[in-house]
């Protein structure tokens, strides 16, 4: 790796390290999250660090190219990440319209108990 | 025979009243009324407290539709209604009408039953662009559901105690379109049936077609029927 690309490849990493701490530490984050993201940026800092474990580990796997073993394993991590958040989502919406329509037939339900009240 | 009417209203504060008086005294069948009103943002809370009918708020707005439908489905299954009927604020359907829908389930026929505008082509018809969507997912249906389908996105229809039930207590996920939901009641074994009715024009407000959505709701109602057929529920 050439040195300046070093350089941004750890800035990268650093930052995104301090973004993900600083958020959790505020709370903007469930912890399962942040911890996801804390590996990722761990992960771009030992792309500078262990170079050559990852150069070594390329060969074993029959790439001659590293670079190419390290956007093949970010695309799939994000992948699968998407794919994760799809589900949640789902979840999330379907427990939302329950919500919803409980919260509406609750409210209504009060709202006509007051009225029988004054009444 | 308890019969629920319900009446969808999404910032229809102009023409929710006449819709409103339409169903007082116009209604062909005994049937309580109430508004479901999908968090609108307009007069339409304040419209309902003064015509003192019976309304249902919704605390943020579901982003369709679909939404108000499950609520309503929830409302009848939780006050033992045996029949539930639908209505959109705008006015388009009528009152008179309601017996048309509501005799099919009453004579215990079908399960639910749609009005539909397109089988004796009589009174509103609605825009060509709009037509041809319409016709097009109701072949579609009819091809997956192996039963007439004409007027698939109408708002208009009846359901019985089954239906509601299964809305109420088994179906607990998040319906995007209508399309989908006459699906979803094809997979869950509810026997539908399209009844000829008339419908009025649209009077006021803004109509939902514009550009970006004339290219969106084909897209966003296929995706979600493509997913649907995938799931098959139970």
């Amino acid at each position: 790796m050439q040195i300046s690309l070093k350089i941004i490849v750890l800035l990268f990493g650093i930052s995104f390290l301090l973004v993900f701490v600083s958020l959790v530490r505020r709370k903007n984050i469930k912890p399962f999250y942040s911890t996801l993201w804390l590996l990722v940026s761990l992960l771009m800092i030992s792309l500078v660090v262990f170079e050559k474990f990852y150069k070594w580990v390329a060969t074993l796997l029959g790439i001659t190219d590293a670079s190419f073993l390290v956007i093949v394993s970010l695309i799939s991590f994000l992948l699968i990440y998407v794919l994760h958040l799809s589900i949640r989502i789902s979840q999330m919406s379907d427990r939302m319209q329950e919500l919803i329509s409980h919260i509406g037939i609750l409210d209504h339900q009060i709202r006509k108990l007051k009225e029988d009240e004054s009444d | 025979m308890r019969i629920l009417t319900v009446i969808s209203n999404y910032n229809e504060g102009e023409i929710i009243e006449k819709t409103i008086e339409d169903v007082r005294k116009n209604a062909s069948i005994v049937t309580d009324i109430l508004v479901i009103d999908n968090c609108s943002t307009d007069s339409s809370i304040e419209q309902l407290k003064r015509l003192k009918v019976d309304y249902l708020k919704h605390p943020v707005n579901t982003g369709g539709s679909a939404g108000v439908i499950k609520t309503a489905f929830a409302y009848a299954h939780y006050h033992g209604y045996d029949i539930y009927c639908h209505m959109d604020g705008d006015n388009q359907h009528m009152a008179s009408e309601l017996d048309k829908i509501v005799e099919p389930i009453a004579s215990n026929e079908v399960d639910v039953v749609t009005g539909s505008r397109f089988i004796t082509k009589e009174g509103f018809q609605s825009s060509f662009a709009r037509r041809i969507g319409i016709h097009s997912f109701s072949r579609l249906m009819s091809w997956v559901g192996r039963r007439p389908y004409s007027d698939i996105t109408s708002g208009f229809r009846a359901y019985n105690k089954k239906a509601i039930d299964y809305f109420a207590l088994k179906f607990k996920q998040e319906i995007d379109t209508i399309v989908q939901l006459e699906l979803v009641m094809h997979y869950a074994g509810l026997k539908g049936k399209d009844v000829p009715v008339q419908m009025r024009p649209r009077e006021t407000g803004k109509s939902e077609i514009n550009f970006v959505n004339a290219f969106k709701f084909p897209f966003y109602n296929m995706i979600s029927f493509i997913g649907t057929l995938i799931q098959k529920p139970k």
